[in-house]
């Protein structure tokens, strides 16, 4: 599945990555290319630092050595959904997006994740599933070049897992963020490249 | 008695008397529900209304001499005398003006300092102990002093009321700020957030459930500082009508005052409360219907 729209520089770009906490290497000289529109799954038992790699792309996390090129603002969906209780729905969506047509841009992402009737409910009303839905619609409406899924779904039940992932894998599609990385250990759907830490 | 009456009746425990005399075709939370609810609201009023019967018969058959104790009746006299020919809104009006602005003042600079402080290392190296030190003064102890400073006019009150309000704002200000979620300010740093929109948009709104607890707490803190003050020393207010009737043993007015302190302090506590909900309307704790 890596059909690539731009064919000239890949969507991400690690070379030698080197990630310390003190003094545990964590990883040490990674290398990993993602292809634009390409969908990536890390796989490995917890703490292997599939996460400590996804922060060091989303550039949370300072890097120890080497270098990563990725885009400037990639999306990120975090295990916990990471809502702000204070703000509707709409609002949440809408963190970090211009000011002007918010609230129509939100609703558009929110209809896409099967949400559009609730765009002014508290994010206490939702499920689990539910807010991760809203999450995935406030990465969606930044229209990133690179989002990052970090075991976005592995609180949810089974059932609920396997909807969200296929929801996932359709929007993927749809929206062609250039490339697209999930780490999660019980993922089936790696039919795409894999890199494993 | 059948399982979906038993079921509508978990929720009212401790009543147990009214759902049981009703048919066991009862729907669940109908009528048997309320009406037990309504008998424990009217429960709960039996023991004060119960206490001022006995006050007022106990001050009628002459036990309780009036100069003791005024009847509860006599109060409400007094209160109807005094509101329509004495100055009781008078002195009232200076009471509530003392209290709001001595409120202001000292909820705007302890909440100012506590954002400062709750932002910055340099400003809580620079304020904080110093706050804290001030604060292990019970502030009553600094009356003889205000009383040096400002005498006892309005400054001295208002100045009083102001120290008292501070710190309980200071502390939860500077709390409610420390303790929102890192983990929605990562967030705010992976959605490209400026530093302008994340103080409005999480850290602020994060704080506010501990900013509220503070200005509840000084709510009360204020009424208590005023009422020292006003004591203490006045020539208007509801502690000069309460000291002006003690030259006169005129105990059904400083009752009367009593009571009217009460009242507003039970009346700020419901101001607070409305805004906890209106303003944290979102919080699972503060939902309509949530108690």
């Amino acid at each position: 599945m890596s059909l690539s729209v731009v064919a000239s520089r890949p969507a991400v770009a690690v070379r030698g990555l080197v990630r310390r906490y003190g003094a545990r290497t964590v990883i040490a000289g990674l290398d990993l290319t993602i292809e634009r529109g390409e969908f990536v799954a890390l796989l490995g038992e917890s703490g292997c630092g599939k996460t400590t790699l996804l922060r060091a792309l989303s550039g949370l996390d300072p890097i120890d050595g080497g270098a990563v090129d990725a885009p400037r603002r990639p999306a990120v969906v975090f295990q916990e959904h990471r809502l702000l209780p204070w703000d509707s729905l709409w609002r949440n969506v809408s963190l970090g997006q211009p000011e002007n047509g918010a609230r129509e841009r939100a609703a558009g992402a929110l209809a896409e994740v099967g949400l559009g009737e609730r765009l002014d409910d508290w994010p206490r009303n939702l499920s689990g599933g539910q807010a991760q839905r809203v999450a995935l619609a406030r990465a969606l409406v930044q229209e990133p070049e690179l989002l990052l899924l970090d075991e976005p779904f592995a609180a949810l039940d089974a059932l609920t897992r396997l909807k969200m992932q296929a929801l996932v894998k359709e929007l993927v599609a749809r929206h062609r963020p250039a490339s697209c990385s999930s780490p999660t250990t019980s993922t089936r759907r790696s039919r795409s490249p894999t890199a494993c830490c | 008695m059948s399982l979906a009456e038993d079921r509508a009746s978990v929720p009212v425990a401790g009543s147990s008397a009214a759902p049981r005399r009703r048919p066991a075709k009862a729907p669940a939370g109908g009528p048997s529900k309320r009406a037990s609810r309504q008998a424990l609201a009217a429960l709960s009023w039996a023991a004060p209304v119960a206490f001022l019967i006995v006050w007022e018969t106990l001050c009628r058959s002459g036990y309780v001499a009036p100069q003791i104790l005024p009847a509860p009746s006599k109060v409400a006299l007094t209160a109807w005398k005094l509101a329509t020919t004495g100055s009781l809104f008078h002195d009232l009006g200076v009471s509530l003006l003392r209290a709001a602005t001595g409120f202001t003042i000292g909820g705007a600079l302890g909440f100012a300092l506590g954002v400062a402080v709750g932002f910055s290392r340099v400003a809580e190296a620079a304020i904080d102990r110093s706050v804290q030190m001030v604060r292990a003064v019970p502030f009553l102890a600094a009356l003889p002093l205000t009383i040096i400073w400002f005498g006892v006019g309005e400054t001295q009150k208002i100045f009083l009321v102001s120290l008292g309000v501070l710190f309980p704002i200071y502390v939860n200000t500077v709390l409610g700020i420390r303790q929102v979620d890192p983990k929605l300010l990562e967030l705010a740093r992976v959605q490209g957030l400026s530093a302008w929109t994340t103080i409005a948009r999480v850290i602020l709104p994060g704080a506010l459930p501990s900013v509220l607890t503070g200005v509840r707490y000084a709510l009360a803190v204020a009424w208590l500082a005023l009422v020292v003050a006003e004591t203490v020393g006045a020539q208007a207010g509801l502690g000069f009508l309460a000291m002006d009737a003690r030259e006169f043993l005129r105990t059904d007015v400083i009752v009367l005052t009593i009571v009217i302190y009460a009242a507003i302090g039970a009346g700020s506590d419901a101001i607070a409360r409305l805004l906890e909900r209106r303003l944290l309307r979102w919080h699972p704790n503060y939902a309509e219907g949530a108690r």
